[in-house]
């Protein structure tokens, strides 16, 4: 039996006969810390506790070790090391905490830091917040919350706050998890009984990076756990960093104390970056890759790829492996050629209205019944007509059609829903990210 | 238990025993406060695991006896109560009855058995000090350590005992406030400790109102001291503290005497004007000190004050409450202000007395 199940057994044991708050404030933090043949060495947390057990409580921890140890015939009590605040199982946080820094520190992707950034008018607030963040961690924005479309940069923004961090100060405890990963561990914490332990590793971190937060739609242990981990780190001036695909009021079935969280401190947005930081970015990564390649080239790729940096990165490499495998030189012609499936990607094919219909009443949490049948119910009008402008404008359906198509309506209906939402398009930009962000969602499977 | 007792006596010592209680402990009994008599006085104890005091007031003993009560509702009854004397008398059911002329009180206690027993130092003492001078070294020093416990060594207090001095120090990184008290009787040997420093606050706000001398006592990282009628135990901050002294420049190239007061004043006439960054400029010349200040919000301020300065002209940017930490909690008539240049340490020291420094760092823009 190792020292710590031992000690569990007796704690075990004693927690029978005292009472919960008793118990708890004389045996929190405490442990066996040395044990030979005939006696053990309990570890305590400050004098009061060890004046306490020595004096009250020793002949109920004797005879609880006779009970499991009977070999032990003698209790001692030392002081180690009180840390301040001690919350249930400080101690053994301390004692791991070297290797799990490591492990904490090791999920940031070194790829990702403020230098190979590139900023441009559609990511500059989110950058200068996130550089504020970085460098006076848990006092300017707190927490930092970023929003935009998929392959903008979110992550990389945010591993970037964790990378600067851990330059300026390498003992820091940084945490970087996906909602799903935060998600999954929870779990399993609740499952093996392990939850306080997940605290402790989720509430000693200096800085906790969260990325596609709007995950925890709908998962509402997991959305308490982190609103009181949250909480927790806020209070103690602890950095939050958060990103995901929308605004924190437009995420589905979450709570709303949790919206009210997210907007508290500072909320930026990345949008999809313009011609020049496209170009920027694809000069950056030529760069680093030591490729050689025209201006005209990666002025042709820069414009014909827009929404998407990640696209754009793909782009290039499958270029520069064709132009590898085959020992040539780029030139337009083969690019245009090379690149045809990316440019003009088969976007179509595979996409229909069902399809669409789909993914909208997905991304609204409505059925696609909802948007189908006649009901005016504004949560259902609104995604309609998105659905509807959308199956428009990417299939190019006719309108007559696209009404038949919901639940025999008249063209005109559809034309005026169009409109409206080219209307709105132009005065909110949360809706034209929301439609990108539908689109891409369309097109992702 | 039954004693009688002034409403002032068991008021002072309830103001020190009650501040270190919490509430909403889970631990009820950690809530309330022990009251006992001891060789014909009253014995009142509180703690919070962390920081344990004991007092002790006189009265008149009619039987011994033991009691704990809730520390807020005793402390604010008795603080209400407008009668000069009161009985306390336990009855049965750990409930303390109270009475004082037309008042008639009963509140509900716990168990003495329960509460936690204060460790006891029976060592002789480590050091002893004036009480006035550590109230006074307290009161130049504690206010600069930093708020923020992530490096739990400097949200404390240093205490350097060397011979028949007491190096007492405080920083949050920015700014360094250190203070050499001098001991009675020199040191039964050389110690560095870190205090915390809501143990060193309530020290101070004992030794208000102390007098005499004050005993120092160490053992297994507890550290006891003892005035009059009153022990304060607590437990020592581990780790060691960083060495400071190395940071205190050895020669500076302006210094400027100046007139506290005045400085007080134009520092807060300038902090007008710098609501959100806190930022001011000093400069000083050949013929005074410039403070100036400017915000786009607010306008602009500068204020000169007259000085007397020795070396180069300088200036460089404080955050002002760094330097109105310093100065306030001073009592000299004139200071100095020594400054280097716009990105090193300066340093504020009291005219007349060299057991003082001060020392804060310019913010770079």
């Amino acid at each position: 039996m190792t020292n710590q199940q031992l000690w569990q057994a007796i704690l075990g044991n004693l927690e029978l006969s005292l009472s919960k708050a008793n118990f708890t404030t004389w045996f929190k933090s405490t442990s066996i810390i040395e044990k030979s043949d005939i006696g053990i060495v309990v570890g305590v947390p400050n004098a009061f506790t060890k004046e306490w057990l020595q004096n009250k409580y020793h002949q109920d921890i004797l005879k609880a070790l006779k009970a499991i140890a009977a070999e032990i015939k003698e209790v001692k009590y030392q002081i180690v090391s009180p840390m301040y605040v001690s919350p249930q199982t400080t101690k053994e946080v301390s004692r791991i905490a070297p290797a799990a820094k490591k492990a904490e520190n090791t999920t940031l992707n070194p790829k990702y830091s403020f230098n190979t950034f590139i900023v441009g008018s559609n990511n500059q607030l989110a950058h200068a917040a996130s550089l504020a963040v970085s460098k006076k961690p848990g006092t300017v924005y707190n927490p930092l919350f970023i929003y935009g479309g998929v392959g903008l940069g979110k992550t990389h923004l945010m591993q970037a706050v964790g990378a600067e961090m851990l330059k300026r100060d390498p003992n820091a405890k940084i945490l970087y998890v996906t909602s799903e990963k935060f998600t999954n561990e929870f779990v399993s914490a609740v499952q093996t009984g392990k939850t306080e332990h997940f605290k402790n590793i989720y509430r000693s971190v200096d800085i906790l990076l969260v990325d596609d937060i709007q995950f925890l739609a709908g998962r509402e242990g997991t959305q308490e756990e982190f609103f009181h981990t949250f909480n927790a780190l806020h209070q103690n001036n602890k950095q939050v960093v958060m990103t995901s695909d929308r605004l924190p009021k437009e995420i589905p079935a979450i709570e709303e104390r949790l919206v009210s969280r997210f907007e508290w401190g500072m909320i930026a947005d990345i949008q999809a970056p313009d011609l020049e930081t496209r170009l920027a970015i694809l000069k950056t990564k030529v760069k680093e890759k030591n490729y050689t390649v025209e201006l005209e080239i990666l002025t042709y790729i820069a414009e014909t790829i827009q929404s998407n940096i990640r696209e754009l990165e793909g782009a290039l490499n499958r270029l520069m492996v064709y132009c590898q495998l085959n020992n040539t030189r780029p030139t337009i012609e083969q690019v245009k050629s090379i690149l045809v499936n990316v440019i003009t990607p088969p976007k179509k094919r595979g996409v229909s209205a069902k399809k669409i219909i789909e993914v909208v009443s997905d991304f609204y949490n409505v059925t696609p019944e909802d948007l189908l049948k006649q009901s005016r119910k504004k949560e259902y009008v609104n995604p309609r007509q998105i659905a509807m402008y959308i199956i428009r404008k990417e299939l190019e359906t006719s309108l007559p059609s696209i009404g038949e198509f919901f639940g025999g309506r008249d063209h005109t209906t559809v034309i005026h829903a169009i409109d409206k939402i080219e209307r709105i398009i132009k005065e909110r930009v949360a809706l034209k990210q929301e439609i990108e962000l539908i689109r891409d969602r369309i097109y992702l499977n | 238990m039954k004693v009688e007792c002034t409403k002032e006596n068991l008021k002072k010592g309830l103001f020190v025993v009650s501040r270190v209680v919490g509430s909403g402990n889970p631990l009820q009994v950690l809530n309330n406060i022990l009251l006992k008599t001891d060789q014909g006085r009253i014995k009142l104890s509180s703690t919070n695991l962390e920081i344990g005091v004991n007092t002790w007031v006189g009265g008149k003993i009619e039987e011994d006896g033991a009691l704990t009560v809730p520390a807020k509702l005793i402390n604010e009854y008795i603080n209400n109560l407008p009668t000069e004397k009161v009985t306390l008398e336990s009855t049965e059911n750990s409930t303390l009855k109270l009475e004082s002329e037309n008042y008639h009180t009963s509140i509900k206690g716990l168990s003495h058995e329960d509460f936690p027993l204060i460790p006891q130092v029976s060592d002789e003492p480590f050091a002893k000090i004036d009480a006035q001078e550590l109230k006074n070294a307290f009161a130049e020093t504690i206010w600069a350590s930093a708020a923020n416990e992530t490096q739990p060594e400097i949200s404390g207090i240093f205490m350097g005992f060397d011979q028949d001095q007491i190096r007492i120090a405080a920083t949050d990184r920015y700014r360094l406030a250190e203070r050499i008290a001098h001991l009675l009787e020199p040191a039964r040997g050389t110690k560095e400790v870190i205090l915390p420093a809501r143990t060193v606050s309530e020290a101070y706000k004992i030794l208000n109102i102390s007098s005499g001398e004050v005993e120092i006592y160490f053992s297994e990282s507890q550290v006891l001291f003892k005035f009059d009628e009153t022990e304060l135990i607590s437990r020592l901050i581990d780790g060691s503290y960083p060495d400071y002294r190395q940071i205190i420049p050895k020669e500076f190239k302006t210094e400027s005497t100046v007139e506290r007061e005045e400085f007080i004043h134009a520092l807060k006439a300038a902090a007008l004007f710098a609501p959100d960054s806190n930022n001011v400029n000093v400069e000083i010349k050949p013929d005074g000190i410039t403070v100036t200040a400017s915000s786009m919000a607010a306008g602009e301020n500068t204020t000169k004050v007259n000085a007397k300065v020795k070396g180069d002209d300088n200036s460089a940017i404080f955050n002002f409450r760094y330097l109105l930490d310093c100065l306030n909690n001073l009592s000299e008539k004139t200071i100095v202000l020594k400054m280097i240049n716009d990105a090193s340490p300066a340093a504020i020291v009291p005219t007349g007395r060299d057991n003082y420094t001060y020392i804060v760092m310019p913010i770079k823009l």
